[in-house]
């Protein structure tokens, strides 16, 4: 071959070059040689006939007939009746004329030049009579991958008659697709084993419409007809059975491919028949390529990918068996290392490109498949083994791995999918194959167990099962479980709903950890701990390891309706159980309680919004929906007293929330005091002391300084200290008149006439939520409006006063006549509305705790609901921002503050658009 | 008629210039026709004097101590202000038709308006002795860097009281406004002070200039005459009153020093309690702490007052009591001081806060004999044709019976 014909050569070099797209540009450089004209005709009809000479044939005629003619009842033939046996498969074996016509030297070299591979004669068929065949194809029987790389030759031993069942073909048909049973629809089933008939009625459609020519070949002795592997052939109707049709087949691979059986195959994704075809001319299975072939530098390759280095295989092995057999030593060896994956890539090289077929490579593959977690592919494989037509050995192989493996793997399935009552349900099974188990037999499934994370929801299953199945198996498979546990624990577990349960613990994995619940309705439920981690410095100084200091973890649940837990396991660790009940306990106290168990300030807050995220936030929100229920805030509240005039005519209430500071109060007896509307006792004030370590202090000035004051004020206490939004809210239904004014207690008159403009607007839109504009103790504007902006931490809404800092001239150039504006949003910090509305509302929600956001939430719930949002420029307060509240820089009160963030986003929908 | 004098203190325990300022109105008026009924209420030094429950005590038939004030800042009233409270039974029965008040510190704002609703006839009169309208930090005027102050803005004063009081300032504003909205009649012992009330926001209407009265138990005065008058001898300046940081005591002694390295033989007299002064500098004498009986015998031994308040003050009772003794002073040009001399007349003025300033004065007067002779001429002259306090208030007592 010149240098072009061998550069073209090597372009297609996966395609026969009789099939090759390029077959001009290969002819034209003449790969082909004296072969060109044979080769054409075979690209162009499937089929050739050559001429092996008549004198060479009919002295190998003679011989091979005289060899096998005995083996033939030729005179119940010629009766007209069947003939058994038809054929001599392979008789090469034992016959040297059959080997020799099957390795006719001119023919191999004929056929390497036309396909571009080394052809190898795997199998010889030897006919005495016409075999009245089907057409068919021989690709699915035999294929080679990559495809193609087969043919066919059929050589008479005499001259054929035409009455004696020729052999006939239809030119082309080589070109039809190659066929898998898969395109037939057929999918391989164990016992069940495919006949060419599948393909039939698509190779007669294929014939008829594509109106393909049937032709017959009734050769002289000398003639031979050469095939490729797809072209459609059968043999005719014997008309005369007075005539034989001496003949012999033979069938040719090529080299550098590897074989199979596309009729038994589910090419390529399921299991593939493999085939290890025989090498006549070696006289054994492709005994050659152990030494011819064997691809050392491959193998190498192959280990030093995988790290291994060969302990059985080497480079001057010779013979096919003991190849095979070191293949298999080594794939075990690999296996007993832990270096499965190399196992499998070694079984799959000597299946796939080494052209070994032994079915022990399919079961070494499949072990390696265990070890490697892939127990799907395993079973399919054992399935295959077990099929009766595999020996017994390997069928038995097959069969144990089944039982070992098919029981656990429903388990290990329906555990994987978190399913623990399917896998409950599976565990009989799983548990009677191993109830004899030695520790050693569960090593398999415990490391695989223990590589998918399941031991966590199978320990429970197993140890429930303990009493009632006890076996030595299940005894020993629970200690080996346990034996893999890393510590855990579930240190307190609340409920904080009907069905809403949070957990705090601690557990030692990188990974979510795994609780598992065992309810009173004989179901399981299982939870994965999600989240961010919290910093466990006291775990970790306990246990003397700097690993857990970040090993805490928070985990919220709900159970069904009904249910109740009646044993738990956190990552396997059976864990006692103590629920503690929060419910109705002092909502603010709670939320710092469970802020507490986040380890501030050790765990970074940067945290806080993931924790909230994985569940803690709707636990503070279950916690605090008994208080949305206005029936409960009168239960909150301890005493009301009343003091100075009583102004029974008014229309206004002032409610005033007081919290650590009261301080207040004299400035707003001073303020209102002097202001008109109060002096003619059109208005009430009411404070709500929401701090019991004030109250006596309160009441006690109060009646020595505003007994006898020209205002009518109320004074209500409650048993504890239950946060802004309920403060507000009890404020509000304790109050008498149809009007409100809700003011923070920093919240001061500049002067008097401050309230006429806010309840003028109310008289016009009853339905607005009113806010004053408030300015600084300088003079400056703190709130005249809000907006609501992604700007807090991770995202969460913060609530942006937009004209804050400007004064009055300022806002004057903006709203020259003060007329009221809409807002987006209104500041808490002083608003006035209809009474009955804000408490059809609901009020604010006390989720938000001490406060900070309830405002927010309130202000977009009152205009979901249909209201306005107005601010009234001209009603002016002074606002002495954070004053009623601490000034420490306290981190809780900063978590409070992100807690209340994530909270008004996740009850606002309209902040999903704003914030992301 | 009866007065209800309102103090900040009583004289009893604390002897500063608004407190002895009521006392003398009391001990004058109650001795006149008419007046006998009147009563003095202070607010206590401190809770030790009262009894166990109690927040009054009675210290005569017409003087009480209430509880003090527990803020500076918001002057609230520490006694029960509702009918039947101790107070309430202590005035009840009692026809006071005016109500003077000479402080609003300590006493409480509220108590004002617990008076006013008890005696809702009396007319409330309130004579102010310093700056705590707009100053809530000493009511000096004067900021804790030594920088002086306009009042009222309450981020400087939020500074001046350690930060974090926003709060109680913007109470404090609330309260005060409420109390001048009730006050009838501001009495000011100084021109400047009502300045600075008006420029606060208080009503020009209300608010009359009037010096306090001095002591009324000091009889006929004959002074001796001053020792600058003889030639050739040295030149006693003396300084009266208590020793602290705002009075600029340091200021006239580093005067003093300068003006006696120019080679004028300039003594000083420190007359009041001055422990701090152990190793006084050469030319100063430490003649310590006195009692009013003293005063005339130590302002014999002087020539001339001086006075080095780096704060505006008010109306310094020390400068009348010199004038009553005819001793010239010299004083600070600032504040309430500044309009007690007539310059050149009766006294002279150096640039406050400036030693410098001060030594040329007493370099001056100890070089000019005249001119000090001049100046307690020109005191002298004063005194004859100064209008009687104790006359004046009567005065105001009767317009606003009238009004």
């Amino acid at each position: 071959m010149n240098n072009q014909a061998r550069e073209i050569s090597n372009i297609l070099p996966g395609i026969p070059f009789v099939e090759s797209p390029l077959f001009p540009a290969l002819a034209k450089a003449n790969v082909f040689g004296q072969h060109l004209p044979t080769a054409a005709h075979l690209h162009q009809h499937g089929f050739v006939v050559v001429n092996l000479g008549r004198e060479r044939m009919t002295r190998m005629a003679a011989h091979i007939k005289t060899d096998l003619e005995d083996q033939f009842d030729l005179e119940r033939w010629h009766t007209g009746k069947g003939i058994t046996p038809s054929r001599i498969k392979d008789a090469w074996k034992i016959h040297k004329s059959v080997k020799e016509l099957a390795l006719l030297p001119d023919l191999l070299l004929l056929l390497e030049s036309c396909w571009g591979r080394q052809p190898f004669g795997f199998q010889t068929l030897n006919f005495p009579v016409g075999t009245q065949q089907h057409f068919h194809s021989d690709a699915v029987h035999f294929q080679s991958e990559p495809p193609g790389f087969m043919c066919g030759i059929w050589i008479p031993l005499e001259d054929i008659h035409p009455d004696a069942g020729p052999l006939e073909y239809f030119p082309g048909s080589h070109r039809l697709p190659y066929l898998q049973a898969k395109d037939v629809g057929i999918k391989q089933q164990p016992g069940v084993i495919p006949g060419q008939e599948i393909f039939q009625p698509y190779w007669r459609m294929a014939i008829e419409s594509q109106r393909m020519e049937r032709q017959f070949f009734t050769p002289k002795l000398g003639q031979a007809l050469i095939w490729m592997a797809n072209l459609l052939h059968g043999g005719m109707a014997v008309k005369d059975h007075q005539y034989t049709r001496w003949s012999q087949a033979t069938h040719y691979f090529f080299e550098g491919c590897s074989h199979y059986t596309p009729i038994l195959s589910d090419w390529p994704e399921g299991p593939v028949a493999w085939r290890n075809p025989f090498d006549i001319a070696l006289g054994s299975t492709r005994d050659s390529i152990s030494n011819q072939y064997l691809p050392w530098g491959e193998l190498e390759a192959l280990a030093a990918e995988h790290g291994w280095t060969f302990k059985h295989l080497q480079p001057n092995l010779n013979g096919f068996e003991l190849i095979e057999h070191a293949l298999l030593l080594e794939a075990v060896a690999s296996i007993e290392a832990g270096v499965a994956d190399f196992s499998l890539a070694l079984m799959e090289w000597a299946l796939h490109k080494g052209s070994f077929s032994s079915p022990w490579l399919q079961e070494k593959r499949a072990c390696a498949l265990v070890d490697l977690k892939r127990i799907d592919e395993a079973i399919i494989l054992w399935q295959e083994l077990s099929d009766p037509a595999h020996q017994q050995p390997i069928r038995e192989a097959a069969l144990e791995m089944l039982a070992r493996f098919e029981g656990r793997e429903c388990v290990i399935t329906a555990l994987r999918q978190g399913d623990l009552d399917q896998a409950q349900l599976l565990l009989d099974r799983f548990l009677q194959q191993g109830q004899k188990n030695t520790l050693s037999d569960w090593q398999s499934s415990i490391a695989e167990l223990e590589a998918e994370g399941l031991i966590p929801m199978l320990l429970p299953l197993l140890e429930l099962r303990i009493d009632s199945q006890p076996s030595q198996g299940l005894s020993l498979l629970i200690d080996g479980l346990r034996d893999q546990l890393t510590p855990a624990a579930l240190d307190q577990l609340f409920r904080v709903g009907a069905e809403a349960h949070l957990g705090y613990g601690w557990h030692s994995t990188s990974s979510n950890a795994i609780l598992i619940a065992r309810l009173n309705t004989g179901t399981w439920l299982r939870v994965e701990v999600e989240g961010p981690r919290l910093c466990r410095r006291d775990v970790a100084e306990h246990l003397g390891m700097q690993a857990l200091q970040d090993s805490g973890y928070l985990i919220s649940f709900d159970l069904p309706a009904g249910a109740a837990v009646t044993s738990l396991w956190l990552n396997g660790h059976h864990q006692k159980l103590e629920v503690r009940d929060l419910r109705g306990q002092p909502y603010l106290a709670l939320v710092d309680q469970l802020l507490q168990l986040c380890q501030i300030p050790a765990t970074p807050i940067e945290r806080l919004p993931g924790l909230l995220e994985a569940g803690l936030g709707h636990c503070l929100q279950q916690l605090s929906a008994p208080w949305q229920r206005p029936a409960q805030w009168q239960g909150l509240l301890r005493q009301q007293q009343h003091f100075g005039q009583n102004a029974e005519g008014a229309e206004i209430t002032v409610v005033i929330p007081l919290y650590r500071r009261w301080d207040f109060i004299l400035g707003h007896v001073a303020g209102f005091s002097i202001d008109p509307w109060f002096k003619e006792q059109r208005v009430r004030l009411l404070y709500v002391i929401d701090d019991p370590t004030i109250e006596e202090e309160v009441f006690g000035w109060c009646r020595g300084q505003l007994s006898d004051e020209i205002l009518d004020v109320s004074v209500v206490s409650l048993h504890r200290n239950s946060g802004f939004a309920l403060a507000c809210n009890i404020g509000v239904q304790s109050a008498q008149t149809p009007y409100i004014c809700l003011l923070n207690s920093d919240v001061l008159p500049i002067k008097p006439g401050w309230l006429q403009p806010l309840f003028r607007s109310l008289l016009l839109t009853p339905e607005a939520l009113l806010a004053p504009l408030l300015l600084t103790d300088e003079g400056k504007i703190q709130h005249a409006g809000m907006e609501v902006q992604p700007l807090g931490m991770q995202g969460l809404p913060a609530c942006v006063h937009s004209l804050k800092g400007l004064d009055e001239t300022q806002l004057k150039q903006r709203y020259p006549e003060e007329l009221p504006y809409e807002a987006s949003v209104l500041s808490g910090a002083a608003l006035m509305f209809d009474r009955e509305r804000f408490l059809a509302s609901g009020g604010f929600n006390p989720v938000f705790g001490r406060g900070d956001f309830e405002d927010l939430e309130f202000s977009l719930r009152w205009r979901r609901n249909g209201g306005r949002l107005v601010v009234v420029p001209s009603s002016r307060l002074t606002h002495l921002e954070r004053q009623s509240i601490t000034h420490d820089v306290d981190v809780l009160a900063q978590w409070r503050g992100v807690v209340n963030a994530w909270q008004a986003k996740d009850l606002c929908q309209e902040l999903h658009k704003t914030v992301p | 008629m009866s007065v209800l004098y309102v103090s900040h203190g009583h004289p009893t325990y604390a002897k500063g210039g608004g407190e002895l300022a009521a006392w003398r109105l009391f001990e004058a008026f109650r001795n006149k026709p008419e007046y006998e009924d009147s009563g003095f209420l202070a607010a206590a030094p401190s809770a030790e004097v009262f009894s166990a429950g109690c927040e009054l005590v009675g210290i005569s038939k017409d003087e009480w101590l209430i509880k003090r004030s527990t803020s500076a800042i918001t002057h609230d009233t520490a006694v029960n202000l509702s009918e039947g409270g101790q107070l309430h039974q202590a005035l009840e029965g009692k026809k006071f038709r005016l109500i003077h008040l000479h402080h609003y510190l300590h006493v409480g704002i509220d108590l004002i308006f617990g008076l006013k609703r008890w005696f809702p006839q009396a007319k409330l009169l309130l004579t102010m002795h310093d700056y705590w309208g707009p100053c809530v930090y000493e009511g000096r005027l004067l900021r804790t860097s030594g920088e002086l102050c306009q009042g009222g803005d309450p981020t400087s004063c939020n500074a001046c009281i350690g930060g974090n009081h926003q709060g109680e300032i913007a109470i404090r504003a609330l309260r005060l406004k409420r109390m001048f909205g009730v006050i009838d009649h501001l009495i000011c012992p100084s021109y400047f002070l009502k300045r600075q009330y008006l420029n606060w926001g208080v009503d020009p209407q209300t608010i009359s200039v009037m010096e306090n009265i001095p002591d009324q138990k000091v009889g006929p005065i004959n002074p001796k005459p001053a020792s600058g008058l003889v030639p050739e001898t040295q030149l006693v300046v003396g300084y009266f009153g208590q020793i602290n940081p705002w009075k600029g005591l340091d200021l006239i002694i580093k005067g003093l020093a300068m003006a006696r390295a120019e080679g004028a033989d300039v003594n000083l007299q420190v007359h009041g309690p001055s422990e701090d002064l152990s190793n006084s500098p050469e030319g100063v004498t430490l003649a310590g702490a006195y009692s009013p009986e003293q005063l005339g015998e130590r302002m014999a031994g002087i020539d001339l007052l001086v006075m080095g308040s780096i704060w505006y003050e008010n109306s310094p009772m020390v400068i009348q009591e010199a004038y009553r003794y005819r001793r010239a002073v010299l004083l600070p040009n600032l504040g309430g001081m500044a309009e007690k001399v007539k310059e050149g007349c009766t006294g002279l003025l150096f640039d406050a806060g400036d030693s410098a300033s001060l030594a040329r004065c007493l370099v001056e007067l100890y070089s000019n004999r005249k001119l000090l002779t001049k100046l307690t001429e020109g005191v002298e002259e004063m005194m004859a044709k100064r209008a009687d306090a104790l006359r004046g208030h009567q005065q105001i007592y009767a317009r606003l019976m009238k009004a």
